[in-house]
């Protein structure tokens, strides 16, 4: 899986041509995200998604949900630290799917390494307005510290945009997790090409 | 086989009222909490699987089907909110699948998905006021048009429980009528005399029924 650029989508059918765009602009995992939502919402919407990730060639990945993962052929589960346990994933959704786990800590991120995840989430690295994630900020040198700790691949998430994006490769992340940046852009396409680049650029 | 009783419990409902339900009699508890996440309902059900297993029944989760397979639960219960019975068999064909409906159009819908449906509320009930009930006239209506069996839920007691069966039901679905009583254990124990004396229903709950689906 193409770790570079995650796009972190709400299940609302409205921010399918955003997604289209930022696709088309080089988001590489397109992640579903419907805490809250109707099962049947999120079930038609994620089919849409699958569609359109097939179509680009880029991977789904669904979040908090193996069953809705598994029931949509996406290429993996996200996780965060109060989902089911990495270890009933991985049994339920088999080697196939990829498993990437959400961690805010040091310590938590340590503690990834042992479970059977394939890649790590980690912040949030700067201030964010979506509200989904209120643990305290991490900044970029606990991000660098885990980069260096960890032995999987480190996705930073949290405040991330074209205008920041240069200072997380330096960091020794893999990639990175955005939802307000595409969300917000005028055009999504030319900011997700702008953060592709930045985070590219040395 | 008798008619099947089921007992609706959340992560606040204590470990004593729940063995007591269990020592009364029940056959089915379904762990239903909307508001738990995923890792509290997966710790709540393995915290009480080895107690209701213990008795002899069973345990089904609402909603969530991929808890309901990691914790190896017999069966999930989908509301109208959950993955539909027919999207989920394909992906849990080991698990037992009740669905929840509130109309006879919906019961018809549904019928040759689930392995049993819940119909109700038939009697006005504590948790959920103001919601119209279907009564037993709306219970038996359904019961009759479909091929798949029948809970009640909804205000069904001890007192009532040999009208809901003599209406078609094929056993029980309650929470207040045993939980939100003084003795936990003679109120559950009570409900299943009552519904061990009426005559077995014709369409029995396979949640009750010997091996259930291999697993």
């Amino acid at each position: 899986m193409d770790l570079r650029l995650h796009f972190l989508v709400p299940a609302d059918p409205s921010l399918l041509p955003k997604v289209e765009a930022a696709v088309e602009g080089g988001v590489s995992v397109v992640q579903l995200r419907g805490k809250g939502s109707d099962d049947r919402t999120l079930l038609r919407f994620g089919e849409r998604l699958r569609h359109l990730t097939d179509q680009h060639g880029v991977s789904l990945v669904v979040n908090d949900r193996p069953d809705l993962a598994l029931l949509l052929e996406a290429d993996g589960v996200h996780l965060g630290q109060s989902d089911l346990p990495p270890a009933e994933v991985r049994r339920l959704v088999g080697s196939s799917l990829q498993i990437g786990l959400s961690t805010h800590s040091l310590a938590e991120a340590l503690a990834a390494c042992e479970a059977p995840v394939d890649y790590l989430a980690f912040g949030p690295v700067f201030p964010t307005r979506s509200k989904s994630d209120p643990s305290p900020i991490t900044g970029l040198r606990t991000l660098a510290e885990v980069a260096q700790k960890v032995n999987k691949p480190v996705v930073a998430i949290g405040g991330i945009s074209s205008a920041n994006s240069h200072q997380i490769r330096r960091a020794g992340a893999v990639g990175v997790a955005v939802i307000e940046a595409l969300v917000q852009a005028p055009d999504p396409a030319e900011e997700a090409r702008a953060i592709l680049e930045r985070q590219s650029a040395r | 086989m008798p008619a099947s009783f089921h007992l609706i419990v959340d992560r606040t409902t204590p470990e004593k009222d729940l063995l007591a339900a269990l020592s009364g009699g029940v056959d089915v508890v379904q762990l239903r909490d909307k508001g738990a996440s995923a890792l509290d309902l997966y710790e709540r059900a393995r915290a009480v699987l080895p107690m209701i297993e213990d008795h002899g029944a069973r345990l089904f989760i609402n909603d969530r089907l991929d808890v309901a397979l990691a914790v190896a639960a017999k069966g999930a219960h989908l509301g109208g909110r959950s993955l539909p019975p027919a999207v989920a068999r394909r992906l849990a064909p080991g698990l037992l699948l009740g669905t929840s409906v509130h109309s006879l159009a919906e019961a018809k819908n549904l019928a040759g998905w689930a392995d049993y449906l819940t119909f109700g509320q038939v009697f006005p009930s504590l948790s959920h006021p103001g919601q119209a009930a279907a009564g037993l006239e709306g219970l038996s209506a359904v019961a009759a048009a479909v091929s798949c069996p029948v809970l009640a839920i909804g205000g069904v007691s001890a007192d009532n429980a040999a009208a809901v069966l003599a209406a078609g039901a094929a056993g029980v679905v309650v929470i207040s009528a045993v939980l939100a009583t003084a003795d936990v254990a003679a109120a559950a124990r009570r409900l299943r005399q009552v519904l061990d004396r009426c005559p077995d229903p014709v369409r029995p709950d396979p949640a009750t029924l010997g091996g259930g689906v291999s697993r």
